[in-house]
């Protein structure tokens, strides 16, 4: 069995542990999704207040949908990531203005040195800037695939498209992203590698 | 022939230099916090507390099984409504004449228009 129809089976098992009222399968599901919907979220909106309005609001759908789910329809995680994404698009719409690379947050896990930090804080916003620029197929699959580390198959299966497509698109984003980046690459030392 | 096939692939430097941003970029996810884990569980309890409270049908089903026996069940009680039926379309029923018997003979006959004609006749 592979990790992913692995990881399916076990989604399925959960939400059928908490539609019959387990607690600590709540439990389990919260602490397997609310990271990537909460991360997701943030990237699309900058803003964390909103980002965690939002990732509540996606796993509160799920708590209610959790009776109706039809097993073999789609992965938990792939049903979140587009419900988190129209949350966010809703938002974005209302506001009227796209968020700003300059609102993303301070890193979570701090580099050891203040310089290692900056240098890892520009790089972020080096990489979300040339991110944005990328067509927003590109920008979602390399997102996806390298930022949110998801599998190909995943990606193919949120984006609805083939695997190849996926590999492509991807391909084709890493290239641009690279050309984007590479007039900045002196200035931000991407040849030192921290890890 | 896709388009990434026409592009020279990126060197393992090229790679590297891309992987250490995308690295950077996934540290600057915020994590849940202890606030946020308890709001989600929050929902979930009250979900599941909604799932757990009988709906309405469930609700008269459970009435039933407390009363339905003083009415001899279902059978009683179908019983009971077939003569509250009937009752109604009888009263509701527009009669215009009665035959009144007495003793196995017809002391009345005639319209309802005079109800004291149904008293029965002293002597």
């Amino acid at each position: 069995m592979t990790d992913a129809a692995r990881q399916f089976e076990q989604d399925k098992r959960l939400l059928d542990r908490f539609v019959r009222g387990d607690a600590r399968a709540a439990e389990a599901l919260t602490a397997e999704h609310l990271p990537r919907c909460l991360a997701q979220a943030f990237r699309m909106l900058g803003s964390r207040t909103e980002a965690e309005d939002v990732a509540q609001e996606a796993m509160l759908r799920l708590w209610r949908i959790a009776p109706d789910w039809r097993s073999g329809e789609a992965r938990i995680s792939t049903w979140l990531y587009r419900v988190t994404a129209n949350l966010a698009t809703d938002r974005l719409r209302r506001r009227r203005k796209s968020a700003s690379i300059d609102d993303i947050a301070e890193p979570a896990d701090p580099s050891p040195s203040a310089e290692a930090r900056l240098m890892s804080e520009d790089r972020a916003r080096a990489l979300a800037a040339a991110l944005n620029a990328l067509p927003e197929k590109q920008r979602i699959a390399v997102t996806l695939r390298h930022v949110e580390e998801r599998g190909n198959p995943e990606i193919a299966e949120i984006m609805a498209l083939s695997v190849e497509a996926v590999e492509s698109l991807i391909a084709r984003g890493k290239r641009k992203l690279r050309d984007i980046l590479a007039a900045k690459a002196s200035s931000l030392n991407y040849t030192d590698e921290e890890t | 022939m896709t388009g990434s096939d026409q592009m020279p692939p990126l060197s393992p430097r090229e790679d590297l230099e891309l992987e250490a941003g995308f690295s950077a970029l996934r540290r600057t996810a915020p994590r849940p916090s202890d606030a946020l884990y308890a709001r989600v569980l929050a929902d979930a309890a009250m979900v599941q507390g909604q799932a757990r409270q009988p709906g309405l049908g469930a609700r008269l089903a459970a009435a039933w099984r407390t009363i339905g026996p003083a009415f001899g069940g279902w059978q009683g009680a179908g019983a009971v409504a077939a003569s509250a039926v009937l009752g109604i379309m009888v009263g509701y029923s527009a009669a215009d004449e009665a035959t009144l018997w007495y003793a196995g003979a017809a002391v009345y006959e005639g319209g309802l228009d005079d109800p004291l004609a149904l008293l029965p006749v002293e002597g």
